[in-house]
């Protein structure tokens, strides 16, 4: 971090802000000498997408310093949605630079796709893109001109380094800049929030790494929950399909939470909270009404098909910042939704077809797979869309079989 | 009327959860088994050879066979492969009772840089190095930082058409005056190196080995007669460790070292330095104690600073203070010639003489002043300043 800004430092900028979310890094980093204070620099302890999206100041150079995007908190920051953002703060032929990990002598097809997809996802908004391979490879965006011989650029303005000085005509050769430019694929998808391409490739990255595919579990997942809906009763499908379907939209609310916002970690137990509170009134309703027999349920179930919907539309068409309030408030109705079903499906079937506990061994099952299936795997495979879609045909196969019952 | 669930009921419901607990969570736990954490070497890969043999095929150098079965004798770990086997370093088959290499002609990395990179710092100075890799490996370092050439199969990855002439052509076009196997591990691609290397010496260009040296005396001794310099890996000095970080044995490696010194092949050694696992004072003290005795004082010793990479992500970069102590040691010890890398700018990046300790060679990276060395000598001092310097 310091490092960082004595190397900006020796470029004379009129001012650094620097944008940190972790207050107890900023603490941490002070207290240790590593954030030495300077005049130029301000720290601002906030989000940096929200940062980008809020202020109206305008920038010669942004560098991004993070870790790869391999988790969701991370890839919002390589996503068409921020990219875009970025563009906009960035004064005329402003730049903007980051670097991601690759092997300098050897470009797997993994690699390839993940740099092609942020290649493509940047190249939306900037007319030049270039890429020098370092130790890692560094990404410069700007609609002004990119020179590939940095170590002159720095001799004119007499800048001082110890890599580019005395490393980059060896590491950097011409023949290696032009063949990783050169081997972009222009036609890999671009990166987006909620369509995360490079975390997909990420996961490819690890199972390769470790000589392992996650299609044995796939299949296990699979093959356990088919044998378990041979073995129950259709009503029993209902339970197990609600239970599926709000624990799936637990992990979407989280995951989303996470890429509006930034953080997650001290709003989970807010999230789980609202998720349990509405199970309550939810079973206290579907207590009272539960005379009210399908129409009930079948109400039930159009409310959760019309919240899946609602929430595939903001996905889909809109993805505005939205207050935490509406992701609590979501999390609360979806529950309270499947609190009420609970006692009226009970009743509906009866002690005798199906006893309470088989009801609730189908409800804990289906939360259970919701939870590994959405959060393991639709989500970091397929994309939060298709989770989501996923879930919608769970409940509309749910409605079908209430209908038909 | 009120039914309870019976007892039969609730056990079919209970079993049934725990079936779908048990399976699920199997997918995750399986795999950890004890032994592989303790060592890590490479097995054969059972019936996994291709269908038919590809164009960068060639019979491979030091096996044998019994018309059916055949045993490479390449490197220590001998791979015997029934019909239709590959190899440990993944580059190797038996067809037909004959051992073929499928690394031949195929390299999937062709780059040029400088002979420092390698790392060499007493070998031409400030010259560069045609340097060619094709996929496998015979060790399965869990730092490997070339993990996706060197632990995949010549067919998984993507590669050029460069034949051994072709080779020597393109150095000799660049007016390169030396050639590099290196990367992945050259031992897996042996044949390739073998038959370039020979090549390369007939057209005065110089062979350089970047290795682990994990290679048998016979194929290390038909190699050498074409190597003019190497540099090998001593990735630490003790078994245990090789077996567990790297996936190989010590001892062999240890002749390899006695055996260059024995040809008069130039050769410097490198260590990285990983934390928790190469970073003993006590190892580092045995390891130079052995040096001395078995190899002189003369040939240079590189520590290397290790980033997090491969299955070691998670371990934080050495701290520059462990490599500078660990140089002292080697340096109180008697070693001449001790560097370390991958610290830009860092003082020991140059050659000092180990005599009248004035800098030789000054580095800022691949930037290298003119050396203060006249014919092999210390200009300062007159010492005689081992390695190869040229005219
Ligand atoms: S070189 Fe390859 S095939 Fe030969 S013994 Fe070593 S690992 Fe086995």
């Amino acid at each position: 971090m310091g490092e960082t800004f004595d190397e900006i430092l020796k470029y004379s900028p009129h001012r650094i802000d620097y944008v940190e979310l972790d207050p107890a890094l900023i603490k941490v980093a002070s207290q240790s000498g590593l954030l030495s204070p300077h005049e130029q620099v301000r720290i601002i302890p906030t989000d940096g997408r929200r940062y980008i999206a809020e202020t109206d100041k305008r920038y010669s150079a942004i560098i991004l310093d993070l870790s790869e995007p391999d988790t969701f908190q991370i890839n919002r920051f390589y996503t068409k949605e921020f990219f875009g953002k970025v563009k906009g703060i960035l004064r005329k032929d402003g730049i903007l630079s980051f670097s991601l990990i690759a092997n300098p002598n050897y470009l797997s097809e993994v690699r390839l796709k993940k740099l092609s997809s942020i290649f493509n996802t940047v190249k939306k908004y900037f007319d030049n893109v270039l890429l020098i391979p370092g130790e890692e490879i560094y990404f410069l965006a700007s609609d002004g001109k990119l020179a590939t011989d940095i170590p002159r650029k720095l001799r004119r303005r007499s800048i001082a380094t110890s890599y580019i000085d005395g490393f980059y005509y060896g590491n950097v050769t011409e023949e290696r800049i032009r063949s990783i430019n050169e081997s972009m694929n222009p036609h890999e998808p671009m990166n987006t929030d909620f369509q995360p391409r490079v975390i997909n490739i990420m996961f490819a990255e690890w199972f390769k790494k470790y000589g392992t595919s996650p299609h044995w579990f796939i299949a296990t997942l699979i093959g356990t929950l088919v044998f378990y809906l041979f073995l129950i009763k259709k009503e029993e499908y209902v339970l197990f399909s609600t239970g599926f379907a709000v624990m799936g939209v637990e992990m979407l609310i989280l995951f989303c939470f996470q890429v509006i916002y930034g953080y997650v970690y001290l709003k989970v137990g807010a999230i789980i909270s609202c998720f349990l509170l509405g199970l309550l009134p939810g079973a206290l309703l579907g207590d009272k009404w539960k005379k009210r027999g399908k129409r009930m349920l079948i109400k039930a179930e159009a409310g959760m098909l019309l919240l899946l919907m609602m929430y595939l539309i903001w996905v889909t068409f809109s993805q505005s910042t939205i207050p935490e309030s509406v992701f609590f408030l979501f999390g609360f109705t979806f529950s309270l939704l499947c609190g009420l079903q609970f006692p009226v499906a009970a009743e509906i079937i009866g002690e005798e077809r199906s006893p309470a506990a088989g009801l609730f061994a189908a409800d804990l099952v289906g939360a259970g797979a919701g939870t590994l299936a959405v959060g393991t795997l639709l989500i970091p495979l397929l994309g939060i869309q298709a989770a989501i879609i996923s879930l919608f045909l769970i409940k509309a196969a749910s409605t079908i079989v209430i209908l038909k019952a | 009327m009120k039914r309870y669930i019976t007892r039969k009921e609730f056990l079919k419901q209970m079993g049934l959860l725990s079936l779908l607990i048990a399976t699920d969570g199997h997918c995750f736990w399986s795999k950890g088994k004890k032994e592989e954490k303790a060592d890590i070497r490479g097995h054969v890969f059972k019936n996994d050879a291709p269908k038919r043999l590809w164009k960068w095929s060639i019979e491979g150098l030091h096996y044998t066979t019994n018309g059916k079965d055949v045993q490479c004798m390449v490197c220590p770990n001998r791979c015997y492969l029934t019909p239709g086997d590959r190899s440990v370093c993944r580059s190797k088959v038996n067809m037909g009772g004959k051992l073929y290499s499928l690394a031949y002609g195929n390299p999937c990395a062709i780059h040029t840089d400088p002979i420092e990179k390698k790392p060499l710092s007493h070998f031409y100075p400030a010259t560069q190095v045609f340097s060619i890799a094709a996929a496998g490996c015979n060790f399965r370092c869990l730092n490997c930082q070339n993990w996706e050439i060197s632990q995949r199969k010549p067919e998984e990855v993507h590669h050029s058409e460069l034949f051994p002439a072709d080779v020597v052509r393109m150095a000799k076009q660049g007016h390169i005056p030396s050639i590099a196997y290196t990367y992945s591990e050259p031992i897996s691609y042996y044949e390739y190196m073998y038959e370039t290397a020979s090549l390369a010496r007939a057209e005065g260009i110089k062979n350089v080995l970047v290795s682990n040296g994990y290679i048998n005396k016979g194929p290390l001794e038909n190699l050498s007669q074409y190597l003019d310099a190497a540099n090998v890996n001593l990735k630490s000095f003790d078994d245990d460790t090789y077996r567990r970080l790297n996936g190989g044995r010590l001892r062999p490696v240890l002749n390899t070292f006695k055996l260059l010194h024995e040809k008069g092949v130039w050769f410097e050694m490198t260590s990285l330095v990983v934390p928790g696992y190469v970073d003993k004072p006590e190892m580092i003290k045995r390891m130079c104690g052995w040096i001395l005795e078995e190899l002189g004082a003369d040939y240079p010793l590189h520590f290397l600073r290790f980033f997090p990479q491969y299955k070691l992500n998670r371990l934080p970069a050495t701290p520059v203070k462990t490599l500078e102590e660990l140089r002292e040691v080697a340096l109180r010890e008697g070693i001449h010639y001790v560097y370390i890398g991958n610290v830009p700018g860092h003082d020991a990046y140059n050659t000092y003489c180990h005599n009248c300790h004035r800098i030789l060679i000054k580095r800022q990276g691949y930037y290298i002043a003119k050396p203060n060395i006249d014919d092999g000598r210390c200009k300062f001092c007159n010492t005689p300043i081992p390695g190869r310097w040229g005219d």
